[in-house]
């Protein structure tokens, strides 16, 4: 009986919990990974919305930062640039201001 | 003075179940196990090994109501990561004897490094080879619903066994 539990004790040690990449938790994944479908994955992998939550923060970010060149500058035409920015506001900036936020952040 | 300490006995009795003349029972047990995890995957259900564990409880019960025990569990995950969680229980059993058989429901609370909050039903056979020491097994199902070690709208279901030692203290 003793060794019957020993034996299961170490089948369980050495069979791997991470077989294939597969995980129910987060904690099933290594550092830095997320789960995500019984798979792991990169956090910005996961899915298309944490794509568009994370853009959306960069646009907020990328237009806080032109809102200051613009006030730097000071320049006519950079302010109308800005202002065409925040125009496209909700719209625009998913296509537009990704490119931008993509170079800012790089 | 005497409608302070009646007014305290029954306030006590609330919190431990003890009244007067009620003798109580602590107990302590140590085990070891694992078992199955069953999760939500893509489109299916992904059933892994559940993460060694090791569990440390304190059991309480009362000599005239030796049939309910209140049990404060701690519970560590050793395999894979290492979490910390504790679990109240009650515990219904038949009564101290040799082979004592208990079934049981908590809610474990898994608090480091993160989250999980659910509810476990299970059921255990105590061997009582001694006065003050027995050797006992459970199997246990553990359902986590909620916690930032899920993923978004996934559950954990757990079918955990494990065995372990008991002592009177």
């Amino acid at each position: 009986m003793a060794r019957i539990l020993i034996a299961a004790i170490l089948i369980s040690f050495v069979v791997s919990t991470h077989c294939g990449g597969e995980c129910i938790r987060h904690s099933d994944c290594p550092n830095g990974l997320t789960c995500s479908a019984g798979a792991c994955a990169n956090k910005g992998e996961g899915s298309d919305e944490d794509a568009g939550s994370s853009s959306d923060e960069d646009a907020g970010s990328s237009s806080d930062s032109g809102t200051t060149t613009g006030d730097g500058g000071q320049d006519e035409s950079t302010d109308s640039d800005s202002y065409t920015d925040s125009d496209g506001g909700a719209d625009i900036p998913d296509s537009g201001q990704d490119d931008s936020s993509d170079s800012g952040t790089i | 003075m005497h409608l302070t300490s009646i007014g305290l006995g029954v306030l006590f009795f609330l919190i431990t179940g003890v009244a007067w003349g009620q003798r109580p029972v602590l107990e302590g047990a140590a085990s070891a196990g694992s078992g199955a995890s069953f999760g939500s995957g893509d489109g299916e259900t992904t059933v892994l090994l559940s993460p060694i564990f090791m569990d440390v409880d304190i059991i309480y019960y009362n000599d005239e109501m030796p049939k309910i025990e209140y049990v404060i569990g701690f519970q560590a995950e050793l395999q894979g990561r290492v979490s910390a969680g504790i679990i109240p229980q009650l515990r219904l059993t038949n009564g101290p004897r040799e082979w004592m058989v208990y079934g049981l429901i908590g809610a474990p609370l898994v608090f480091a490094p993160f989250v999980m909050f659910g509810v476990e039903a299970g059921g255990g056979l105590l061997w009582k080879f001694h006065p003050r020491y027995g050797a006992f097994a459970e199997i246990v199902l553990d359902l986590f619903i909620i916690g930032n070690d899920l993923p978004d709208d996934g559950i954990l279901a757990q079918l955990d066994a494990n065995i372990g030692f008991r002592m009177t203290f």
